[in-house]
């Protein structure tokens, strides 16, 4: 198994934001205090993230799983006029 | 007939929707309407102000940008205002559309038809902007649905239909293009990655959107 932290942060200003949804291939996990949200998964996988927080422009990515540990981070830019 | 269009240049989602207003400045003119553009840095209340007591011809009043629940934001953040609810200026017997803003609808919407506006759109809540995504171009589909408002009431107004009549219809337009963006959106939730946030995007862009008619 692997590990896959996905760290969400707003890209304007850097800061972590804390209670994102952060889904990989259908399961959905919380952010922490720091952004992260942390995936145990197959090595070899490829996954399929989206974050989403009502504030912000939706992130998608496709990462394929080549190491024990694979940090995502994820810069979202605001959506709201 | 004559509009100003205001539209600053703040940040990524601004950026946007001055785009979107190049847009609405080309559809005017294709309608035989004169437009007057404030750009970017000329959304301050004194150049807003000007433009609105030169400009007394004007009778559509069009701002897309950030806004709160009491004022037009324009260029300056935690400034007065181009518009707000503490100093609403002249716009007595205009049209005045914030769309696409944020939360305007909450108490500017009143405090400009109280002072003599024909009419005022706004959102409730706040609106989102929309991006080119790498399944879709969401930015278009935002663009065409905010348009058609414009559009419709344009084209009502040219052909002699009443403020209430113009907003009324332009509006019942509006939402029924979002509800088809939406729809298309749900239709592709398996394949396009994004759609789901821009199911939710179009909904609140819909459904807070709101107007006063004098």
């Amino acid at each position: 198994m692997a590990r896959l932290v996905v760290t969400v942060r707003d890209a304007s200003t850097g800061a972590a934001l804390p209670y994102t949804h952060v889904e990989a291939d259908g399961v959905v996990l919380t952010a922490g205090l720091d952004g992260a949200a942390v995936f145990e998964v197959a090595l070899g996988a490829t996954k399929t993230i989206k974050v989403r927080h009502t504030a912000f422009r939706p992130w998608s990515r496709s990462v394929t799983i080549m190491a024990e540990r694979v940090e995502v981070p994820a810069d979202l830019e605001k959506a709201l006029l | 007939m004559k509009a100003i269009v205001a539209s600053p240049f703040l940040w990524p989602p601004t950026h946007i929707s001055y785009t979107l207003a190049d847009e609405l400045e080309k559809l005017l003119k294709s309608f035989g309407w004169d437009v007057v553009r404030l750009h970017g840095p000329q959304n301050l209340r004194v150049v807003f102000s000007y433009a609105l007591k030169y400009h007394s011809d004007a009778v559509l009043i069009a701002y897309l940008g950030h806004a709160s629940p009491t004022m037009f934001m324009g260029e300056e953040i935690g400034g007065p205002g181009i518009l707000a609810v503490d100093n609403v200026g002249d716009v007595k017997e205009r049209i005045i559309v914030g769309l696409p803003a944020c939360l305007s609808a909450q108490k500017l919407g009143q405090a400009t038809v109280n002072a003599g506006a024909k009419a005022f759109v706004g959102s409730l809540e706040e609106m989102y902007a929309a991006w080119v995504e790498q399944e879709h171009d969401y930015m278009a589909d935002w663009f065409d649905y905010t348009l058609t408002f414009y559009r419709s009431l344009i084209s009502s107004l040219n052909a002699g239909k009443t403020v209430r009549e113009a907003s009324e219809k332009a509006l019942k337009d509006y939402k029924e293009r979002c509800t088809y963006y939406m729809e298309l959106y749900k239709q592709n939730l398996e394949t396009w990655q994004n759609s789901d946030f821009y199911v939710h995007a179009c909904r609140q862009n819909r459904d807070f959107v709101i107007g006063f008619i004098r």
